[in-house]
Parts: C-alpha cells; sequence; structure tokens
C-alpha cells in the first residue's frame, strides 16, 4: 500500500508546497525536483510491483468515504461558486445536480465497504508510467516555455504558482484514477482532472480562455455524472462498486446486470476522450498554454478515457453497448483525420488528430476481443509519447516564429534545425512504417480481418480511408517544414532563444518515442501479453518475424537518411538553384514580371476546404455522435 | 523452404531494374505503334539510365540526393520484402513510406513546380491508399493469408471472386505508372504540365535513382496484380497483357484529369468497386469454413 | 561507349521564332519522322535536357532566358540553332531589338539551316549534336581522370 498511496500523494505535497513559494527560480527547482522524485517513484512502483502482477490494495486511510464524499462535495461547491460568480447558468445548474447526485450515491452505496481499493497491474501501469515519465517531462519544458510564454504574452496574469500548483495536482489525481479499483475512489481523482482541465485552460483569462474553460467544464461534469449514474446503477444491480468485481461478471450469467452501468461508464469515458459528439471541448481547450495542451489534452487526461474503456473492454465485448462505442471511436476516427486535412492551425491539426487517434483506441475497446485490446495498448503508449512531442515542439516553434499556422513553419529545417528534427520524429511516429502507430494501425487491421464480424468490412474500410488521410496532413506538414528556399540562409537564427529546459524536454521525448518503436517487442512480451493472458484467458502478439523487421525497419529508417544527409555535407560542389523556369529574378525564388518587376514566390499546401471543410465535417460528425450516443442512452433506460 | 524464397528476392534485388526496364521499353514501343510511329529500340530505358548517371549536376541542397537515395532504398525494399514472403499488408505501408521520401524531396526544394508536384503526389498516394488496402484483405479473404506465395497456391484465383476490386487496383496501377488520365504530379517526358513536377529539381543522378524505383516498383506491382490470377500462367499471362495493353491505351486516349477531381473519382471507385466488392464477398464467406 | 550518343534528350525554347520551325520542332515528334527512334525526348525541364534547340533570334528580353536556360543544364550539353533567324537574325537581323542569332547568347554547336528548316534537316542537326556531346563526353572523361592523376600525383 505504502508505494502507491506516496504515488498518489507526492505530486499534491509538491503542488502545496509551490503554492506558497513566491520567488520564482527556487519555485521552478522545486517544481524540477518534484517532477523528477515523482517520476522516479512511478517507475519504482513499476519495478517493485512487477513480480507480483496483478496486486491489489486496500487503503488503510481513515474515514476514507468521508474524505471521498468531502471532496466530492467541495469540488461540486467550488464549480457552484466560479459558475454564479462567472454567471454562467448552465454549469451553475449541472453543478448543482452533480452534489445532488453525490448526495443521492452517497445513500446508494455508503453501507457498501470496497475491499480492494487500489488495483495494480500491466495496464494501470502503462498509464502510470506514461503519467509519469511523459506528465514529467513536459512540466520540465514547462518550466522553460511558461517564462517565455509570460515575455510574450505580457497581457496575460503571471500565476505560475497557480499553473504549478495545477500541474503537480494533476499528476496526482491521474495516479489515483488510473490505480483505483473502488469506483467512488476513481470518480473524485476523476472530477479532479475535470477541475484541472477547468483551470488550466482558462489560464490566460481572456474571453476565449473563459468560454473555452466552461465548455469543457460543462461537457465533463456531464460525464462526470454517467459515471456517478453508473456507480449507483451497479451500486443497486450487483451491490459493488469495484471495478474488478464489474469486469469479473461479464460474460457470466449476470452480464445483462452490468450493461446499463458499462454503457454509463463507458460514456463518461467517450466524453472524457473527446470523442464525439463531445469532440468540441478538446478543440476549444487548445487556447490553454502549449504545456496544457500537452500534458492534459494529448498525453494524459484523455487518456484516462480510453484507460476506463480498455478496462471495460472484457465487458464490452460481443455486446450492443462495445459496438455502439467502437462506432462513435471510429466515427471520430474518420471524422477526425477529415477534419485535419482543412486545418492550417498547428495545434488544432494535432487536436484533431489526438481525437482521431484516441477514436481508434475506442474503436478497438468497443469491440473489445484480445487482439483488438493489445493494438489499444500499443495505441496508448505510442500516442502518448509521440503526441507529447509534437505538442511541446510546436510550443517552441510557435513562440519562434510568432505564429501558429503551418504555413509559417516553411522553411523551419534552417531556422530551427533542432526543433524541426523533433518535430519530424514526431509526425513519423504517427503516421510513417514501421514506427508504432503504423504497426498498431496494421495490428488493427489484422485483428478486424481475424475477428470474422458483420462489421469488419466496415471497420476495414473505416481504417483504410482514416489511414490514407492521415498521410495527407502529416506529410503536408513535414513537406512545410523541409522547403529549403534558401539552403545558403544562416542556420538556426530562431532558436537562440529556446530554453534549455525545452529542449531537454524534446531530446528525451524523441529518445523515448524511437525507443518505444525498437522496444515494442519487449514491452508486448512482457507486460501486454501476460495482461491479457490474465485478462481474457488467451493471448495475442504479432508474428515475431514482422516485429523482428519493424525493428529493423526503424533502426533503418532513422540511421541511413541521417548517415546520407551527414555525407552529403561534404559536398564541394556547391548548390544549384531550384528550378524556376526561364525568367528568374537573381538567386532566391522570384520570377521578373512586367516591366522588370520582381514577384515573389509564395507556395502553400493543399487544405482542400471544399472537401474536407471542418466546420462541414464536424457537423456531420457530431449529428452522428449524438444520435450513436442517444441511442447508447436508450440501452440504460430498456 | 524458406531459402528459394530468400533466392527470390535476391533475384529481385539483382534483376529486378532488368524486367522493369524492359516493361518501360515495352510500354513505350506500344504506345509508338498505337501512335502510329516506329518507337525506340527496346533497349532504350537502359541507355537513357546510362546516360542519367553520366551527368554532373549540383544539386539543389544538401537533402536531396539523400533522400531519393531513401526513397530507393525502401522501394527496393518494399519488393525484397514481398518476394521473401513477409506480410503485404505491412509492405504497403513501407511503400507509403518510400513514397514519403519522394515527396520530401521534392518539397525540399522550395521551387513551385516541385512543390505543387508534392502536393499533387500527396493527393494521389492519398486517393490510392485505401483501394490497395481494401484489394490486399480480398486478397486475405480468398487465401486467408498474406504471404505472396501462399496467396499464389490459393486453389481459387481471386479474380473470380474479386474482379469489382482488381478494376479498382488498375485505377492504381494507372496512378502509380504515371499514366493518363491520372499522372497530375510528374509524368511521362512529353505530357508534362508542370514541368515534370515532382521531379522537376532532380537532374542526371537524382532522375535516374527516381527511374530505377519506379522500375522496382513497377515489377512489384505487377507481381501484385499476378496475385489475382492465382498460379494458373496462362490465365495470368493473359490477364496481365490485356491489364497492361489496357493502361497503355487508356494512356494515349484520354487527356489529364482536373486535380480536385482524382480523389472524388478514386475514392468512389473504391467505395463502389472495392469496398462493394468486398462486403457481399465477406457476408457470403463467413458462412462457408 | 557513349550514353549521351543513345539517348539524346531534348529542350526546345522559342527565342522569337514566328513559329515556322517550332511547328517543324514538333513535327519531329509525329510518326513521319518520328525522333524517338534514335532515343529523342522533348522534356521542359533543362535539369533533365542533353541538347538546346534554340529557334528564333535572340533580343535583350530573352537572351537573360536562353542564358539562364542553357546554365541550368547539366554538363555535357549542346546547343543546336534552328532556321535562320537562330543563324543570324534572319530578315529580322537589322531590328533595333535584335542582337543577333542565338551565339549571341550562347555558344552554339549545331546551325540548322532553313526558313522554317525542315524535319529532316532539324533530325540531321539534332543526331550531329549527339555526335558532338559523345565526343564532350570523352573529353570530360579524360579531363577527369587527368585531374585525379594530378590530385595523386601531388
Amino acid at each position: 500500500m505504502t508505494l502507491p498511496f506516496f504515488l498518489v500523494a507526492t505530486p499534491f505535497f509538491f503542488g502545496l508546497l509551490v503554492l506558497i513559494i513566491r520567488a520564482d527560480r527556487l519555485r521552478r527547482f522545486v517544481v524540477m525536483a518534484g517532477s523528477a522524485i515523482q517520476a522516479a517513484l512511478a517507475v519504482a512502483l513499476a519495478i517493485s510491483a512487477w513480480p507480483t502482477l496483478p496486486a491489489r490494495y486496500e487503503a488503510t486511510v481513515p474515514y476514507l468515504d468521508y474524505l471521498v464524499l468531502g471532496g466530492e462535495l467541495a469540488m461540486a461547491a467550488f464549480v457552484v461558486v466560479v459558475s454564479a460568480v462567472k454567471k454562467r447558468p448552465l454549469t451553475l445548474v449541472l453543478g448543482i445536480l452533480q452534489a445532488a447526485l453525490t448526495v443521492a450515491g452517497e445513500r446508494w452505496t455508503g453501507g457498501i465497504e470496497a475491499q480492494t481499493h487500489f488495483y495494480v497491474d500491466q495496464a494501470s501501469l502503462l498509464l502510470v508510467l506514461i503519467v509519469g515519465v511523459v506528465g514529467g517531462l513536459i512540466i520540465v519544458y514547462a518550466g522553460g516555455y511558461m517564462w517565455t510564454y509570460h515575455e510574450e504574452h505580457p497581457a496575460v496574469k503571471d500565476r505560475r504558482r497557480l499553473f504549478s500548483f495545477t500541474t503537480l495536482s494533476f499528476l496526482g489525481a491521474m495516479y489515483g484514477l488510473v490505480l483505483s479499483n473502488d469506483l467512488r475512489l476513481m470518480l473524485v481523482f476523476w472530477e479532479m482532472t475535470t477541475l484541472a482541465s477547468f483551470i488550466l485552460i482558462g489560464y490566460a483569462q481572456d474571453e476565449a480562455a473563459e468560454k473555452s474553460a466552461f465548455l469543457a467544464l460543462n461537457l465533463n461534469i456531464l460525464g462526470g455524472l454517467a459515471f456517478s449514474g453508473g456507480i449507483i446503477l451497479l451500486a443497486a444491480r450487483a451491490g459493488t462498486v469495484e471495478l474488478d468485481a464489474l469486469i469479473g461478471m461479464a460474460g457470466t450469467a449476470n452480464a445483462a446486470i452490468i450493461a446499463a452501468p458499462v454503457a454509463l461508464i463507458a460514456l463518461a469515458g467517450l466524453v472524457k476522450s473527446a470523442q464525439l459528439p463531445f469532440t468540441p471541448w478538446l478543440l476549444g481547450a487548445m487556447v490553454a498554454p502549449t504545456p496544457v495542451s500537452a500534458l492534459l489534452h494529448s498525453s494524459t487526461m484523455v487518456k484516462a478515457g480510453v484507460y476506463i474503456l480498455i478496462r471495460l473492454a472484457p465487458a464490452m465485448t460481443g455486446t450492443t453497448v462495445g459496438y455502439l462505442v467502437s462506432f462513435v471511436g471510429i466515427a471520430t476516427f474518420l471524422m477526425g483525420a477529415f477534419a485535419a486535412v482543412s486545418s492550417r492551425n498547428a495545434k488544432r491539426v494535432l487536436a484533431l488528430s489526438t481525437v482521431s487517434n484516441l477514436g481508434l483506441i475506442a474503436a478497438c475497446a468497443g469491440v473489445g476481443t484480445y487482439e483488438l485490446v493489445w493494438v489499444a495498448l500499443f495505441l496508448v503508449l505510442f500516442h502518448a509519447v509521440a503526441k507529447a512531442l509534437l505538442f511541446i515542439s510546436v510550443g517552441t516553434a510557435s513562440t519562434g516564429t510568432g505564429s501558429l499556422d503551418i504555413e509559417s513553419m516553411g522553411g523551419l529545417i534552417v531556422d530551427m534545425p533542432r526543433i524541426t528534427l523533433f518535430l519530424i520524429v514526431g509526425i513519423s511516429c504517427m503516421f510513417v512504417a514501421p514506427f508504432g502507430m503504423l504497426v498498431s494501425k496494421w495490428a488493427a487491421m489484422e485483428a478486424f480481418i481475424n475477428l470474422n464480424s458483420l462489421v469488419s468490412p466496415f471497420m476495414i474500410a473505416a481504417l483504410a480511408f482514416g489511414s490514407a488521410t492521415t498521410v495527407l496532413f502529416w506529410a503536408k506538414w513535414m513537406g512545410t517544414l523541409v522547403r529549403m528556399p534558401d539552403p545558403n540562409a544562416p542556420r538556426g537564427r530562431l532558436e537562440e532563444k529556446v530554453t534549455r529546459y525545452e529542449l531537454n524536454a524534446q531530446f528525451s521525448l524523441m529518445f523515448l518515442a524511437i525507443a518505444a518503436c525498437v522496444l515494442y517487442p519487449l514491452v508486448s512480451k512482457y507486460a501486454f501479453e501476460p495482461y491479457l493472458l490474465g485478462a481474457y484467458g488467451k493471448t495475442f502478439g504479432l508474428d515475431r518475424s514482422n516485429m523482428m523487421v519493424t525493428v529493423l525497419m526503424v533502426c533503418m529508417t532513422v540511421a541511413v537518411p541521417a548517415l546520407l544527409i551527414f555525407i552529403s555535407g561534404r559536398n564541394r560542389r556547391g548548390l544549384s538553384a531550384a528550378y524556376m523556369s526561364g525568367r528568374v529574378a537573381g538567386p532566391g525564388l522570384a520570377f521578373k514580371g512586367a516591366k522588370g518587376a520582381e514577384l515573389r514566390v509564395a507556395t502553400r499546401a493543399y487544405y482542400l476546404d471544399g472537401v474536407f471543410g471542418e466546420g462541414k465535417i464536424l457537423r456531420i460528425g457530431i449529428g452522428a455522435g449524438i444520435l450513436l450516443v442517444l441511442i447508447i442512452l436508450g440501452t440504460v433506460l430498456i | 523452404m524458406k531459402g528459394i524464397e530468400l533466392y527470390i528476392a535476391l533475384a529481385y534485388v539483382l534483376l529486378g531494374p532488368l524486367v522493369g526496364g524492359l516493361m518501360s521499353g515495352m510500354d513505350r514501343i506500344i504506345t509508338a505503334r498505337m501512335q502510329g510511329r516506329v518507337g525506340p529500340p527496346i533497349l532504350q530505358p537502359f541507355y537513357d539510365l546510362r546516360k542519367l548517371f553520366t551527368r554532373r549536376i549540383a544539386p539543389v541542397n544538401r537533402l536531396q540526393i539523400p533522400l531519393v537515395a531513401c526513397h530507393l532504398l525502401f522501394a527496393v525494399l518494399t519488393g525484397a520484402l514481398f518476394f521473401y514472403g513477409s506480410d503485404i499488408l505491412l509492405i504497403i505501408f513501407v511503400l507509403t513510406l518510400a513514397s514519403v521520401f519522394l515527396i520530401l524531396a521534392a518539397y525540399s526544394t522550395g521551387s513551385p513546380y516541385s512543390t505543387i508536384g508534392a502536393d499533387r503526389e500527396l493527393l494521389l498516394m492519398t486517393a490510392y491508399e485505401p483501394m490497395i488496402i481494401i484489394a490486399l484483405v480480398g486478397l486475405f479473404g480468398v487465401a486467408k493469408s498474406f504471404n505472396f506465395y501462399e496467396i499464389l497456391r490459393s486453389p481459387t484465383p481471386p479474380w473470380v471472386f474479386l474482379p469489382g476490386i482488381y478494376l479498382g487496383l488498375v485505377l492504381v496501377f494507372m496512378m502509380k505508372l504515371r499514366k493518363s488520365p491520372f499522372d497530375i504530379s510528374t509524368s511521362h517526358h512529353a505530357h508534362q504540365e508542370l514541368v515534370m513536377g515532382l521531379t522537376a529539381d532532380m537532374g542526371g543522378p537524382a532522375y535516374g535513382l527516381v527511374e530505377l524505383a519506379h522500375w522496382y516498383e513497377s515489377v512489384y506491382l505487377f507481381a501484385l496484380a499476378l496475385l489475382f490470377f492465382g498460379s494458373n500462367w496462362i490465365v495470368a499471362a493473359v490477364g496481365l497483357s490485356l491489364t497492361y495493353t489496357l493502361i497503355i491505351f487508356l494512356d494515349n486516349i484520354t487527356a489529364r484529369v482536373k486535380w480536385g477531381l482524382v480523389m472524388a473519382i478514386a475514392w468512389t471507385v473504391t467505395l463502389v468497386a472495392g469496398v462493394g466488392n468486398l462486403i457481399p464477398f465477406y457476408i457470403i464467406s463467413r458462412g462457408t469454413p | 561507349m557513349s550514353s549521351v550518343e543513345r539517348s539524346p534528350w531534348l529542350i526546345h525554347y522559342d527565342a522569337s521564332s514566328c513559329n515556322g520551325c517550332d511547328i517543324e520542332v514538333l513535327a519531329c515528334l509525329t510518326p513521319v519522322y518520328d525522333a524517338e527512334r534514335f532515343g529523342c525526348i522533348v522534356t521542359g525541364d533543362p535539369k533533365q535536357a542533353d541538347i538546346f534547340l534554340v529557334t528564333g533570334s535572340v533580343n535583350h528580353l530573352n537572351a537573360p532566358i536562353v542564358k539562364n536556360i542553357y546554365d541550368q543544364m547539366p554538363e555535357p550539353k549542346a546547343v543546336v540553332a534552328i532556321g535562320a533567324c537562330a543563324y543570324s537574325g534572319g530578315v529580322f537581323s537589322e531590328c533595333y531589338n535584335v542582337t543577333g542569332g542565338v551565339a549571341s547568347a550562347i555558344p552554339v554547336d549545331v546551325y540548322v539551316p532553313g526558313c522554317a528548316a525542315k524535319p529532316e534537316s532539324i533530325l540531321n542537326g539534332v543526331l550531329q549534336a549527339a555526335k558532338i556531346l559523345k565526343d564532350k563526353e570523352k573529353a570530360m572523361r579524360a579531363e577527369r581522370r587527368g585531374a585525379e592523376r594530378r590530385s595523386s600525383n601531388d
């Protein structure tokens, strides 16, 4: 019990400590130390718990139920107060509903004692390590980024103490969420992450930030209400509030009892991971500073949503709810990919890609066979690392170029070569064979084929179209980055102001991303396959020789271009100009126009607004999402 | 059995350009005859390649040649893995990687001709990739395997069950082989729109590498088509020759399609001929073990 | 062992021609004359071309363009000036804007006479240029070998 407890408590401790330190440099040191310590604890838990997985812990905290109830009510009160002050009637109503449901829940579940409060197995350890290591690195990054942020945005009030407190406490809440087995406990941490997200999205305190923060709050409280409803139903019908008990009832004679609770909790998961129709909250959340987008809205918090879906997978497989969840997921996968094509805002593209990949994870978890859960776990791993890398690199890049427009990153390979390298590795990890995400998508296709169900051809078709679309928008971005209009321009001039915190975090994440792609067969063999064996009684792994092929190819894909580009630096013959037809105006990209006027060339990528226009795509997606969610709610009521 | 497959893969690596070059030569002769001309000697592509590698031209930037070399390397690797018997679904993604290298090489120069060529090449890739995936899934449905040799040995030739998918694949070939009406990014020299588009800034050895990669790819693509005809050599020969001639014929009689229509056409064909073939086949084949 | 002679790739530029010679150049690609028999391909990209076909006279406006295209071509390269205008300016040689034939901008290897030049002459000129390319290539290779020997002797 000790180690999980310390893991949850340590970030909170450091968060509170940070609140009282006024001196900026000292505070930053404490934040870095706290980040390192919590990461070390996460790794320590993983190593120490390894031999005896799955491990069950009972919390020996006195008056735990009162603490949980108190926490819930305190958070509801906070919501009510904030929404009253900011004059948001909808949120006010939702806050009151939340409080009401908490009290009602207490009446229904108060008598039930949980036997296992914390449950540690390979899946929870995966999330623990992601929160600890990736989250820790993002906090390191924020240590540098937030200082530059306030220089660039002097109008924003400097609330870095609150920022550090919230991000650190958020890590603690994530640990609690991921390790909880008692669903009431999980709900408290779940709501804590909602509040952390609300505070951090609204960091800039301007109109856009406030609007986005309240949208996120509203939708996530709705998800929390669904979660509460699910717990109450579970307690009423099955007399338990524990997740492992819930999953244990899957496939048995009791399966019908748990269908409604599973549906409601799955709904909460869909809200948290911004699946259709709830996607707008994540898109709006991109107004937050980049570390927030990286930490909450791509790597960790939204992963909590799909984490609960993966946990519930054994209970969803083969059921109506499961198929509905997977339809929501695959629809989000497709719509997210389509909408990303027409987006010029870098963070928006990343957000849509995140939602799209989470949709794929949800689709795998919804169908829930052991093969697809293997795929889902790997998607979580690869996506968390690659997206974090991408977000923090984009943050630095946009500070350097002064804009989040992808077109402003044209030729970034000359201006910010190191950041461009991080971006290219991150983007490659997202869609290029043989890196992780592609291997997972390939495995998903194989798994759907082997499923031999009626949904298979539809899923495969959706995967095919979605996969092709991701190539389009990622490769487009990569191409913009490597455009070298003037190879002789002074290199790296925009990188001078990048702090070492940012560079260290980015470099570490790049290293982690490649390591994940190379070492994944080991992760499969020693971590995920035992988990599947435990949860399903059978296990799945890709063919060993295929895995070896991909690992070798990762090494080739990294080493060969690097080597060749290094060698090409010794070219003594000089460079020739790019082809600009006949009537050129000197070096650089310009034509001679009428009367000798110089016409500079400006190129940009295709955005295909007519076909993939975001507004149109999202409207269709949200409509489809609402329909599916209503059907899911329908199954609950029947 | 692994031994033979290794030798075939090696043979592909060493002799692939020979076959690819001869195919390219045949292509030019057939095109010329269709147009009432005599056409070049059949070995002309090899003369062209030899000439390209003797050119001396400074690259536009230091990324160009490494990226094009990686394009060639991974194109060869794709085919080699294919003939070695690896999972063809995985391999198609390696082909995507090879194409991405070429696209990046074109983007890197900044010239508007190569940039637009690269944009359009990406459009083409997005257009044909779903169809290829559906085709491979269809092959698996018939042969229950992703291994080249096992699919070849399947009792019923796949084209019997998957005619729609095969037609969709012909569309894909037209795009990959840079044939009208889908030669929007780069094309044969005589049909240029963007002054060689994708390969506008590649002269001499760089262009030679691209040509070589193209030949390897053509061999690999026709081997993929071969899979649809199974191991009956006569049917395969007839089928492949008809396909080849049809593609050349369409190249000669059509004009280039507007770039905006490419994805619409390809995805419509994919949905109707590809998915429309896959779903009934899936439903019917579920009944049989 | 000549590679260029078997595969001469052409780039064609109309300097200020009346299009008469240009039509004849295009006629070379048609069935009756069929330049592709000799491996000729007309490309628009100077970076992939070996032989530069220029028609029409050179004037102040197109002189830098002709030079630009010539400079972008890789070595070894040859220039074929087609028609009377390309040779000396033809009937326009006295005009105020005409600086002369192609030779006033870039070095020319082959002149094809005529106004308009006949396709057979043009083909003949191209094949002559291919032969000249063969010699240039040999010279280039010899010089390179000489340079290598000199640098290895140092």
